[in-house]
């Protein structure tokens, strides 16, 4: 449901309201994201079911 | 299993962005002493889907859960937000102030008016800055060319010929001279874009590109006070530079 209804072919644009309709169901922190001790909430830094090695 | 039932589980696709965008981190005042300012910037993630962003946005602290000095950028990828970078160095920022623990909503705001490419001259954009301090939180657009000197000998002319050509020309054209002339504070600034004076003409005219995304991000954030645009060279000169332009 991109917002442009102009019917021109032109940018990929989405109004707040369109992308807010996103931000209950995206939560998972990307695998291949850095993750920062002082930027990380604090979710993710008492989650330790993610952070095993995979070996 | 049928082919409907597997059609029936599948996520739907992801919605792709204009372009991708890097969360940077950083907090200079916290680093070693001896290490030069800036130099333990982190990309945290390059992102191309609105999914993708909240991903990264719902894990991530909110700007009033950042530590003191810490400094947070959404810039569109492979633009470094340094000033030295070339997609940069010519540019400047817009800037609101918020008290200390005021400013997560406009941040989020002003990140989804940015990837949501509600700018009409987002293309002039290279990202958005947030900087966590003691008693504020400051909040930027950065944009990419902020010097009009170029465009003020020409001005008349130039600008003339745009207004000639275009279906309703002089009443705006006329506007954005007298501001070109005089760059200041402004009531209010016309959508030179409903009157048919695009983006390519504009380009020649810096000031009132910034005027322009200045102008729609404090209609985005609801922000009533005036915000000024400050010159990343005049920055350099002088700590305390004064805006070149403000709305």
């Amino acid at each position: 449901q991109d917002e442009d209804g102009s019917g021109v072919a032109s940018k990929k644009k989405y109004s707040r309201d369109f992308l807010l309709t996103f931000m209950e169901s995206c939560t998972d922190f990307p695998s291949g994201a850095k993750k920062v001790d002082a930027l990380m909430s604090c979710q993710v830094g008492n989650s330790h079911i993610n952070d095993r090695e995979p070996y | 299993k049928s082919a409907a039932a597997a059609v029936a589980v599948a996520p739907p696709p992801p919605h792709p962005l204009e372009c991708p965008w890097t969360f940077w981190y950083d907090n200079p005042s916290a680093a070693p002493a001896g290490v030069p300012w800036g130099s333990l910037i982190s990309a945290i993630y390059t992102l191309s889907t609105v999914e993708e962003f909240w991903s990264v946005y719902n894990n991530i602290r909110k700007p009033s859960k950042l530590a003191n000095g810490a400094d947070l950028h959404c810039f569109k990828h492979e633009i470094e937000p340094k000033w030295e970078h070339p997609k940069c160095a010519n540019g400047g920022r817009w800037t609101i102030s918020l008290p200390r623990g005021k400013s997560d909503t406009y941040w989020m705001y002003t990140l989804l008016a940015m990837i949501g490419e509600q700018f009409d001259y987002g293309d002039e954009i290279c990202g958005a800055a947030i900087n966590v301090r003691p008693k504020q939180e400051k909040i930027a657009i950065w944009t990419r060319n902020a010097s009009n000197k170029a465009a003020q000998p020409r001005t008349g002319t130039h600008l003339g010929h745009t207004a000639l050509s275009a279906p309703l020309g002089w009443a705006p054209a006329s506007t954005a001279l007298t501001m070109l002339r005089a760059p200041g504070p402004s009531q209010s600034f016309p959508d030179l874009s409903s009157y048919g004076i695009h983006l390519l003409s504009l380009q020649n005219f810096p000031c009132v590109l910034q005027l322009s995304i200045g102008r729609q991000w404090k209609e985005f954030l609801d922000f009533n006070d005036t915000i000024g645009f400050i010159v990343h060279e005049d920055a350099k000169k002088e700590r305390a530079a004064k805006s070149r332009y403000s709305i």
